[in-house]
């Protein structure tokens, strides 16, 4: 894997896609991921991403997975929606979904998330579940936890059938880390550029880290007209698009 | 009594008594070969059961173990690999059965019967016993069962069967708490049973036992009749003549034939000796007439 690589992808289903910068690719096994990538998943596609240290996370649309890896620290996946089985190998990895964060070291768990809603499942090892209006909480394994925004955690002994009927088949089976057998690496090929209707999840997951990360989409008038009819939204983006009404106004004398 | 007489009744008594001995003999032969084919056949299907059990444990549930956590699956159970098995092959030969047959089985189609119970109990009676084969009858005719004990030998196989509260929380959700639990090792715990029909390879032994008397009985018939047409033929016939002759010439009728014969057997050497005495007995009576 390349040095500053935070990831391999070493599977693909078609229909998934990967957002770099401002800019959407089509991938093939071998690409490398960098800090900040997203791979977004249609229904019933899978990807699978290979993390240094060993840790692998297979991802199942609809969602995207959103991985941030600082060259210090452990990598976090953020997961809007979708399904993603993790097998996490030290120093670990850590999970965000809307209704809580999941800390791993040495485990493997499957998550399914919608908007509002996570469920985990433990299969082996431990998860440290976060969330800011409850206390810590530890899942071991066998334990199956749901929570939703507005309800607190909810643990059972078995994953109930619905959880299990609703993941890809291959969930249920061990994960095979697939980047050994890569013979060689592969370059995203550029589809598009991300439009407004793709960027407004990111806005409304992480409006200042996403206001700056799409600022060079303002440059497309489709882009900026979709922004400004929002611009209430964007507070960076309406210093941009209407900075008079930022300048300072003189003095009264 | 005529010498005919007297040779057929010996010869219908050595027949009669060889019919008999040997309809004895290959009635036995013909029904333990039957019987020991049926136990091959059940030897065979045991040593089936045991390779699918076999290949389960050591290569289909390794592979569903990941799966195993999500949902219990009961491929992954030797007993049931070999059962379903069996169920299959039962499609096409439904008179052959196996059954895990267990006093306090998990899945309550393996709970056994008073019978299997009976030969579960005699292994469990006498640990050193490794088979027990025997005959029962059955709706669709007579069966030989043969069974072989299934003992705990592995702690491997206490993680699902000793306490419920220890064992797979997938297990105990598709099976409940209630049975299967309290084996201990070393314990015998149910019989492995083969049942095959008898049916069709003791019928077969009969047709063929069948077929070899009434093959039998022609060839002794055709001796029969033949020693007889080569009695009356090559004795009966020829004494009876050289006896009416020899009459005759006793009685002093010097005409009333030659004592001939072109055999060169015992009785055409008596004919020929005959022949000579008669032309001793006119010669001498031409000399004494003289």
């Amino acid at each position: 894997m390349d040095s500053r690589a935070a990831g391999l992808v070493t599977h693909v289903e078609p229909g998934v896609r990967l957002l770099r910068g401002v800019t959407l690719y089509k991938i093939a096994p071998g690409v490398a991921l960098q800090d900040g990538d997203i791979l977004t998943a249609p229904v019933k596609a899978q990807v699978q991403v290979e993390l240094d240290k060993g840790t692998i996370a297979n991802f199942a649309g609809p969602g995207a997975l959103w991985l941030e890896a600082p060259t210090s620290g452990t990598a976090t996946l953020t997961v809007p929606g979708g399904a993603l089985k993790l097998v996490a190998k030290a120093p670990g990895v850590r999970v965000r979904t809307a209704a809580f964060d999941v800390g791993l070291t040495e485990a493997i768990v499957v998550l399914r998330v919608e908007l509002a809603a996570t469920e985990i499942f433990v299969e082996t090892g431990s998860a440290r579940l976060v969330n800011p209006t409850s206390p810590p909480r530890d899942a071991k394994r066998g334990e199956y936890v749901h929570k939703s925004l507005s309800t607190a955690f909810a643990a059972r002994p078995l994953p109930p059938r619905t959880f299990v009927d609703a993941l890809p088949r291959s969930f249920l089976d061990a994960l095979p880390a697939l980047a050994p057998g890569l013979k060689s690496k592969a370059v995203p090929v550029p589809d598009h550029d991300i439009t407004y209707a793709e960027a407004q999840p990111w806005l409304a997951l992480d409006r200042p880290t996403f206001e700056r990360r799409f600022t060079a989409r303002l440059r497309d008038p489709a882009f900026r007209k979709a922004a400004a009819a929002e611009i209430a939204r964007y507070p960076a983006w309406d210093r941009l698009l209407h900075p008079e009404k930022y300048e300072r106004k003189p003095a009264p004398k | 009594m005529k010498l005919i007489w007297k040779f057929n009744l010996v010869l219908l008594g050595i027949f009669v008594l060889g019919f008999l001995t040997a309809g004895y003999v290959s009635y036995r032969a013909l029904q333990d070969n039957a019987r020991e084919e049926i136990l091959q056949n059940a030897r065979l299907m045991m040593e089936a059961a045991l390779s699918t059990r076999n290949y389960t444990s050591t290569q289909v549930k390794p592979l569903l173990d990941t799966q195993m956590r999500y949902k219990f699956l009961p491929q992954t159970v030797p007993a049931y690999a070999a059962t379903e098995q069996f169920t299959e092959m039962r499609k096409k030969h439904p008179d052959y059965t196996y059954k895990e047959a267990t006093l306090n089985p998990t899945n309550l189609r393996d709970r056994a019967t008073d019978w299997e119970a009976d030969v579960i109990n005699v292994f469990r009676g006498n640990a050193a016993m490794v088979e027990v084969v025997g005959e029962r009858e059955t709706p669709t005719g007579p069966a030989l069962y043969l069974s072989r004990p299934i003992q705990i030998k592995s702690p491997a196989c206490l993680e699902c069967h000793s306490t419920a509260d220890v064992a797979p929380k997938t297990m105990i959700d598709q099976y409940g708490s209630a049975n299967g639990f309290g084996w201990r090792m070393d314990e015998i715990i149910g019989a492995q049973i083969v049942s095959v029909p008898m049916t069709v390879p003791i019928e077969r032994a009969s047709r063929t036992f069948k077929t070899f008397m009434t093959s039998l009985a022609a060839v002794f018939l055709a001796i029969f009749v033949l020693l007889n047409v080569m009695l009356y033929t090559m004795v009966i016939r020829r004494v009876t003549h050289l006896a009416g002759i020899a009459d005759q010439v006793s009685l002093g009728n010097m005409d009333a034939g030659e004592f001939k014969s072109r055999s060169r057997d015992e009785i055409g050497v008596l004919t020929e000796a005959m022949g000579r005495m008669k032309a001793s007995l006119v010669q001498a009576m031409k000399m004494l007439g003289a």
